[in-house]
């Protein structure tokens, strides 16, 4: 079982010194010695307290060179083989649920283990801080890529991005000073990335609501940005940082520059270095407004905001403490700041100042956190505009329940039809009210001011409707196209050989059943319906006037007009039906059911026809968990999979759909409010960019469990509680969800999971809390009202497409990538800063984040240059990202990193007051960072990796993993 | 046969409770046109005078009942006996009122009792073939007479009320 491990690329054999005592001694000079080992475990027990376990080797991909074309960059590609596997769950506690499990080609099978770079890659590393690419590499970039201008490029030399220091200016917008940008890339021609950069929390409000059982709820989310009515669109921290050379020299020689941040509470160097910031400001900008930063920090203190982690300052580049925590913000953390500074600001543009005004960030974000004021002004920035919508959050909703009320009458403009919300204004002597969006006046109902069923008057500014940002209503009657719903899922199981053999039959079936009584079904109308397939299709009469249900196999599939052996009782009601859906249930985990079962031939083409017309008039959930490449009759789909594609322009041909079946049968279940689920288990090729299209097009997700064995526990711990929490999340049936903008801003496209049904309105046949929606936005006329707001109101039942294609190819998304960066960089180069100042570019806080996650995406499984992912797997994480929230992808781009031996020993296992196990600090993603006294630690969403320095402590190791080193084993634990 | 089921309050015409319409030959389309006209019913129920009638639409029709402000209507085919259509809401009716017969009056929400479709589904396949020995029974009693309840056209059921004012 215990064998060494040895990078591939690496022929020595090298033992390792073991210096026992140096545990603590960093010694950071790059070894030459690539041995170490590294060890992946699990985390699915939840580990508690902090066990370390599971891991997987991103150090090297977000911490090489900048440039992605250079040759060392190469080296690390050769040396990535990821693996990960999907975890729906994604919190601070849950991370990691599995271990990837990922053939690579040229290693042992059962090797699950990314490698780190060999040491001469980790050399070339070491010149690069992440974050921080040096002038050289920005140069080099340059010079490498002949596409870029190098004469309007060349004083984009880089450095230091500064760290993030506050978010105070974002709330000074209501006293129209400037703002900060937040800059988040969102539309790189070839796919969607929704998730950039830092974000601000200014001004969200917005609402959101409970699932009440059963009940049509319309969500109204209205998020506000300011607007700034000048051209002050980049407002900088105010935080000068000196651009002596000294800077780049410390940077390359080592991690011991200390950048300047001022603590906010500085007023003195604040104040002067304001004064520099605007004097370069002018020279920008005809038209500037002053920032007073003083009275921004004043009115920081009088607020009394607690500043906690996020105006901590710390020095960039030292060892200690970094700047990873500001990028991963705990949403806790975030929310509470949030709610904090809503307090305290009292939203003074709102109707009635309440703290709720604003919808939280965690519902509503945008790439900007000042509004540009023209197209001119947005076009100069070059930021893409976008707002990232997620209508979930379950986590939030916990601790700040969202209002849900009946009111009357759902008040709306008359002329664009927004809800009525905290920031319309009052006219007229209060009679009327003024839409926020579209300027038009309404009249004002009375029951705002007149409580009829107590005879009393009431106070309109304590409505719900114009106090909270994310509010629920209960949607009357004319909202209601049909009654509500019910739940329907209908389990789609390959059962030809494959999934006999690998246990998914057996595992799915266990899992079914142990979910039956968790999964929603508030008013007893849940149904449950099942259909096998193999070569052919098989359904069970679930009807609850049977003793066992019946099996009614369809074998002539060739006919073209599907019909259904047994209208009525092919879904069950899961109350009356129970004990035959346990019977059928048990019948499949005994799995002699299907031992006769042809060779790997499956129709599921067909049988999704077969569902869909069952679930037509009712519409639903199909679950389909897939073990084989459907491969007869209607959608049948040949291995396209060619490994000497990979890392070449072709590649991209096989993340596009081989047919446009899938796509157009969920253009039909999404019109009958049909969603469609896809777990996946094949080993082999599954062709996941063509059957994904199915959950693309109908709000669905994908689940990808590569080579899923029922042997493996770790395999069927994952797919467990992934399964079961699938089943029994609250899920939003049949909505529709339309974003509004503020006169001017114009939505050009929307992009997630789910279909575009006209113009402007997203139909969801199911809203699940972890997809997230992007809209991108344009301006089409100048911006007045010195603010600019978003509503986005989301139609549907609670529980308890835009066609996009990848026609470029992954270079060119690649190439985007960076030209829109260096196009970021150079806007704000041009118009922020003083024409002077050329050795260096200091970014503010708002972007200083973006060179990161560019490098990140660049170097992440969906669109690094690699010859070794293979096409299903880049598929998958292609839509993963492309659906995910911001939270979830984060992560998943710039992993966390802690080595361990940065905590003191008392320390570990230590619970904080908040109950959460304390960890050391994040470190910087830099492969110098890897101690190789001790371990070594990495999170990314997916997987956990350790990673076991060679120089590890014997005793340390014995103790703690019950192992000497050179018995320790590589791969999945 | 009964192709869809609503259960209303007629104070407001708040829905309370209806039926999926899962039969396969009612799929939603054929529907829609009667459902609208039944939106418009609605609001002319508080003028009528009648517990029980039958409203002709033309392609189906619809027999409704009223009990204790809550009224039950069936949207069906044409042939199917008007006796039989009657017999099932009234089954309907004794149900619902013993399940949720107090909470009537105070809810808020359209289709508060949803979850009463289970029922009306499990009732509404009893009474779907009507040569099952059991409705034939039904169909021969005498005891209730269906030929005095009064068959309307569409049309004068949404005018009823107005040419009073």
């Amino acid at each position: 079982m215990q064998s060494n491990y040895s990078f591939q690329n690496q022929p020595s054999n090298y033992n390792a010194n073991l210096n026992v005592n140096q545990l603590q001694s960093q010694n950071r000079t790059t070894s030459k010695n690539p041995h170490d080992n590294l060890l992946v475990s699990d985390a699915n027990d939840g580990s508690p307290n902090g066990q370390l376990i599971s891991a997987e080797n991103h150090l090297t991909a977000t911490g090489a060179s900048f440039n992605p074309t250079t040759s060392s960059s190469n080296q690390f590609q050769n040396n990535q083989q990821f693996i990960r596997s999907y975890n729906p769950n994604i919190n601070n506690q849950q991370v990691g649920y599995s271990a990837s499990k990922y053939g690579t080609n040229s290693q042992e099978g059962a090797l699950q283990i990314s490698n780190f770079a060999p040491a001469n890659s980790l050399d070339n590393c070491n010149t690069s801080r992440l974050i921080s690419p040096n002038s050289q590499q920005f140069q080099n970039l340059q010079g490498n890529d002949g596409k870029i201008n190098a004469s309007s490029h060349r004083n984009i030399t880089a450095h230091v991005i500064v760290p993030p220091v506050s978010r105070v200016s974002n709330h000074d917008a209501v006293q129209h000073q400037q703002l900060p940008v937040d800059a988040r890339f969102d539309n790189p021609p070839s796919h969607q990335l929704n998730n950039f950069g830092t974000k601000g929390y200014g001004y969200s409000d917005s609402l959101q609501y409970q699932n009440l059982p059963g009940q049509h709820s319309i969500q109204n989310t209205s998020h506000l940005l300011h607007n700034q009515s000048n051209e002050n669109y980049y407002n900088n921290q105010v935080h000068n940082y000196s651009t002596t050379p000294n800077h780049i020299n410390n940077l390359n020689q080592n991690n011991v520059h200390n950048t300047l941040v001022p603590q906010f509470s500085n007023n003195q160097h604040f104040s002067s270095n304001t004064q520099q910031f605007n004097q370069e400001y002018n020279n920008a900008y005809d038209r500037l407004n002053i920032v007073n930063v003083n009275q921004i920090s004043n009115q920081l203190q009088n607020l009394a905001v607690k500043p906690a982690p996020l105006f901590k300052s710390y020095s960039f580049l030292s060892n200690n403490p970094p700047p990873m925590d500001n990028i991963y913000k705990s949403s806790e953390v975030l929310m509470d700041i949030e709610v904090e500074y809503n307090n305290k600001l009292k939203s003074l543009a709102s109707a009635a100042k309440s703290p709720f005004s604003n919808a939280a960030e965690c519902f509503m974000s945008c790439t900007v956190n000042a509004m540009p004021y023209s197209l001119k002004l947005l076009e100069k920035t070059k930021i893409p505009l976008g707002l990232v919508i997620s209508p979930f959050n379950k986590e939030f909703e916990e601790k700040h329940p969202i209002p849900v009320i009946n009111p009357e009458e759902i008040v709306r403009c008359h002329k664009c039809r927004t809800y009525i919300n905290p920031w319309i204004t009052f006219v007229d002597q209060g009679r009327s009210w003024r839409c926020n969006l579209c300027f038009a006046s309404n009249e004002l109902p009375s029951f705002f001011d007149w409580d009829s069923s107590t005879n009393q008057p009431a106070n309109r500014l304590e409505r719900p409707e114009l106090t909270h940002g994310v509010i629920e209503f209960i949607a009357p009657q004319e909202y209601m196209i049909r009654p509500p719903q019910p739940v329907v899922l209908l389990f789609i199981i390959d059962v030809s050989l494959q999934s006999i053999k690998n246990g998914m039959l057996k595992a799915a079936s266990k899992i079914i059943f142990d979910s039956l009584s968790s999964i929603p079904n508030v008013d007893g109308r849940t149904k449950v319906g099942f259909i096998t397939v193999d070569s052919s299709i098989h359904f069970y009469n679930l009807s609850a006037d049977l003793n066992e249900p019946q099996m009614l196999v369809i074998s002539d599939i060739d006919d073209d007009d599907p019909y259904l052996p047994l209208p009525m009782d092919l879904l069950g009601s899961l109350d009356e039906s129970r004990s035959l859906i346990e019977n059928l249930l048990d019948k499949f985990m005994q799995g002699n059911m299907f031992s006769n079962t042809p060779a790997n031939k499956n129709c599921l083409g067909k049988a999704l026809k077969f569902g869909y017309k069952l679930l037509n008039s009712l519409g639903g959930k199909m679950v389909v968990l897939q073990s084989t490449l459907p491969n007869i009759n209607e959608g049948s789909l040949k291995t396209r999979e060619d490994s000497k594609l990979y890392g070449t322009a072709k590649e991209a041909q096989l993340l596009l759909p081989a047919t446009q079946f899938y796509k157009s049968l969920a253009l039909d279940c999404s019109r009958s409010q049909i969603c469609i689920d896809l777990f996946i288990f094949n080993g082999e090729y599954n062709d996941i960019a063509t059957l994904s299209s199915c959950a693309k097009h109908t709000g669905g997700v994908v689940f990808y469990y590569p080579y899923f064995t029922f042997e493996n526990s770790l395999d069927v711990i994952k797919f467990s509680s992934e399964f079961k929490s699938f089943l029994s999340d609250s899920i939003g049936l049949e909505a529709v969800l339309r974003v509004r903008g503020s006169r001017g801003i114009q939505m050009t496209a929307y992009h997630g999971s789910f279909f575009l049904r006209s113009a402007d309105l997203i139909q969801l046949p199911n809203v699940n809390t972890t997809n997230a929606f992007t809209v991108e936005m344009t301006l089409d006329e100048n911006l007045t009202g010195g603010m600019a707001c978003f509503q986005t109101a989301l139609l549907h039942t609670s529980s308890s497409g835009v066609e996009r294609s990848l026609s470029a190819t992954l270079e060119d998304a690649r190439e985007a990538l960076i030209f829109r960066l260096i196009d970021i960089m150079s806007g704000y180069k041009r118009n922020c800063t003083s024409q002077g100042q050329t050795m260096q570019l200091l970014l503010p806080e708002s972007l200083n984040s973006l060179p990161l996650f560019t490098l990140g995406i660049l170097k992440s499984v969906f669109l690094r240059e690699a010859k070794n992912i293979n096409s299903d797997f880049r598929s998958y994480m292609l839509l993963h990202n492309y659906v995910s929230s911001i939270e979830t992808n984060v992560v998943n781009i710039v992993p966390k990193f802690w080595c361990l031996s940065n905590i003191a020993v008392s320390q570990i296992g230590e619970v904080s007051e908040n109950g959460e196990v304390k960890f050391p600090e994040l470190l910087n993603l830099s492969a110098d960072r890897l101690d190789k006294q001790g371990f070594n630690l990495l999170e990314n969403g997916f997987n956990i990796f350790l990673w076991i320095g060679s120089g590890i402590n014997h005793e340390m190791c014995q103790l703690l993993l019950n192992s000497d080193y050179s018995n320790l084993k590589n791969g999945k634990v | 046969m009964v192709l869809s089921t609503q259960i209303v309050r007629v104070a407001d015409g708040l829905p309370l409770a209806a039926s999926m319409d899962d039969e396969e030959h009612s799929n939603g389309k054929e529907l829609a046109e009667p459902k609208n006209l039944l939106r418009q019913l609605y609001k002319k129920l508080n003028n009528s005078v009648d517990q029980r009638c039958s409203i002709d639409t033309g392609n189906f029709i619809f027999h409704y009942y009223i009990e204790y402000g809550v009224c039950f209507l069936a949207i069906c085919d044409k042939q199917y006996p008007k006796k039989l259509a009657f017999q099932f809401l009234e089954e309907l009716q004794k149900e619902f009122n013993e399940k949720y017969g107090s909470e009537v009056g105070s809810v808020a929400r359209p289709y508060a009792f949803v979850k009463f479709d289970t029922f009306i589904q499990k009732t509404k396949k009893q009474y779907k073939d009507t040569r099952t020995t059991k409705n034939l029974n039904k169909l021969h009693e005498d005891l209730r007479d269906v030929t005095g309840i009064m068959t309307m056209n569409i049309r004068d059921a949404l005018v009823r009320g107005e040419t009073l004012d």
